[in-house]
């Protein structure tokens, strides 16, 4: 027959799910804004080579870094909080199910998550050369962390090569000066749609953090209810 | 109430309980009460008229104050109602807040198997087919997604099953009244199945389609009630169990179509720029809209499950389905009756 009182337990992972992607929308979106404002920042220092020539390897250097660092931190806390929870709920189901259960403490779910795939992808300041970047894979593993299912992050990747193809162009008189600033205008608004689709609104082929971080709950919540 | 019931069923729920609820130590999932410490049933609850009687006062009671008054909550589309004064109704307004079942004694979920009459099940279908008169400008979006030729035929399923309640109730009267009993059970069958289709298929469409799939969802929970309480009425048992069992397994189906964050980050406003501190705002109101919503669809889950659950324990202590309807129909004042599980008497 099937068991009516599981239904109970399982709504409680749902929710689990429901309130940690929740949860991490919100962090994400705080950093995303945050690291917006810190980007435009380190924009108005610029060169006029860093923005008219070769913009992709701006963010490269200039934006990635940064973003991947804050991004490392809170990711960590969105799945260490995810794993807490998720515990307490599935121990606590544990002791009514009379189902013997070891809950680890290991933490390798958190250092799965910094073990990401940085590789290169198509932000491009030449067309021709962001043409020829291969569009990238997801990478997604899984490890098995008490009873949560972790992935590893598939970040967004930076074309170095367009360097290439705008280094033609760096032969110019203008000086820093004299960047026209829509040019600068249009490179913050670049870093802003890198930002938001590295954070929280990426493609199907790109995913963004929180489209991942989404995946990866709806298969721990899918993994829990059938332990539960 | 035969004699040998009158011994088992408590017409008031044990204070124990009660005060178990209030602290935590249980909690109530439709009809029954159950130990959070151990994970087992404590109890199960079974409505009774003078509950319908209830929530047919205050679902159409003029409206003056809120719900909130109550500590009931407003429903979805907005209704309220006055904060009826009356010691009975303030009584049972009492009891259903001490087992936090007040939310769903206005819903469409039945709090063991339904005894509400024709008038408070016809109260309730009126309700949720004002959310779905309120959809209007959607309607044709919704006829599309369920491919069906002209929105008002989507109508004709609340017809019917309004038509299966009132003969539901119809039946009490007749001298014969199984083989309408067994006609009401068939109808609702037909009309859970369909209302089921209809849910499935809108949830399928989009992660925001829950508000559009709910009324359906909600009339879905009225003809599994329907198709239950026929059963149990015409003394088939062995019926209503397995009706019990399939609505809960349809509603559940449901459900799991069901995730509060997809739809809310799906709902929100596209114009919204994310990075802001707008978006934020914005994803935090969208979830606490679309709240009571999931949780309706979750409450009617539980509640069809914990009926099968109330079921089994009826067959187990060897009490007919109808001898237990008649109980709770026969019982005008108190607003539950309560059985203790035989597992916890022995």
């Amino acid at each position: 027959m099937f068991d009516f009182i599981k239904i109970f337990d399982r709504h409680e992972i749902d929710a689990w799910r429901d309130e940690q992607t929740l949860a991490a929308a919100a962090e994400l979106n705080e950093v995303a804004a945050y690291l917006a404002c810190a980007f435009d920042r380190e924009l108005n220092k610029a060169t006029f080579k860093e923005i008219l020539i070769n913009p992709g390897n701006f963010i490269a250097t200039n934006v990635d870094p940064d973003l991947r660092r804050a991004s490392d931190v809170v990711v960590d806390r969105i799945v260490e909080r995810a794993n807490r929870s998720l515990k307490e709920i599935v121990a606590h189901q544990a002791v009514w199910n009379n189902i013997p259960r070891e809950i680890t403490n290991d933490e390798d779910s958190v250092a799965a998550i910094r073990d990401v795939a940085f590789a290169a992808g198509p932000i491009a300041g030449s067309l021709a050369t962001a043409a020829a970047l291969p569009t990238i894979g997801v990478t997604t593993t899984t490890a098995f962390f008490g009873l949560v299912t972790t992935t590893v992050i598939s970040w967004p990747v930076i074309a170095m090569g367009a360097t290439i193809a705008g280094a033609g162009l760096a032969t110019g008189v203008l000086n820093a000066s004299k960047i026209p600033a829509n040019a600068r205008e249009r490179l913050r608004r670049k870093i802003h749609r890198h930002v938001i689709s590295t954070l929280l609104q990426g493609s199907a082929k790109q995913p963004s953090v929180l489209e991942q971080l989404t995946v990866l709950f709806a298969n721990t919540a899918a993994e829990a209810k059938k332990l539960s | 109430m035969s004699p040998l019931l009158s011994e088992i069923l408590l017409r008031t729920i044990p204070e124990d309980l009660i005060a178990g609820v209030r602290i935590g130590e249980h909690r109530v999932y439709g009809s029954i009460i159950r130990s959070v410490v151990t994970g087992r049933i404590v109890g199960h609850l079974q409505e009774t008229s003078g509950l319908a009687h209830l929530v047919g006062s205050l679902l159409t009671a003029p409206a003056s104050l809120p719900l909130q008054a109550g500590g009931l909550g407003v429903d979805a589309i907005g209704h309220a109602v006055s904060y009826v004064q009356n010691e009975q109704i303030k009584a049972g307004l009492a009891a259903l807040n001490s087992m936090q079942l007040a939310g769903l004694a206005l819903g469409t979920a039945a709090i063991g198997a339904s005894v509400a009459g024709f008038a408070v099940l016809s109260t309730k279908l009126n309700r949720v087919e004002a959310k779905l008169d309120h959809m209007q400008p959607k309607l044709q979006e919704i006829a599309r997604v369920l491919r069906v030729i002209r929105a008002d035929q989507l109508a004709s399923d609340f017809v019917r099953l309004r038509t299966a309640a009132q003969q539901l109730d119809e039946a009490w009267l007749l001298p014969d009244p199984v083989s309408q009993w067994r006609s009401v059970a068939t109808e609702a069958h037909f009309l859970a199945n369909q209302l089921h289709r209809r849910a499935f298929e809108l949830l399928d469409s989009t992660p925001d389609s829950i508000g559009l799939a709910e009324p359906f969802s909600e009339a879905l929970c009225l003809a599994v009630n329907v198709r239950v309480s026929a059963r149990m009425a015409a003394g088939e048992d062995t019926a209503a169990f397995a009706a019990a069992a399939e609505g809960a397994r349809l509603l559940s189906d449901v459900g799991q179509q069901i995730s509060l964050a997809k739809a809310a980050l799906a709902t929100m406003s596209r114009e919204i720029p994310a990075a802001s501190t707008e978006w934020g705002a914005s994803l935090s109101s969208t979830a606490e809209q679309l709240r009571p919503v999931v949780d309706g669809y979750r409450a009617r889950e539980q509640a069809a499950a914990a009926t099968c659950l109330t079921l089994a324990e009826l067959q187990r202590q060897q009490i007919s389905g109808r001898a237990w309807l008649e109980a709770a129909r026969n019982e005008a004042e108190e607003p539950f009756l309560c059985l203790v599980p035989a597992s916890a008497v022995s």
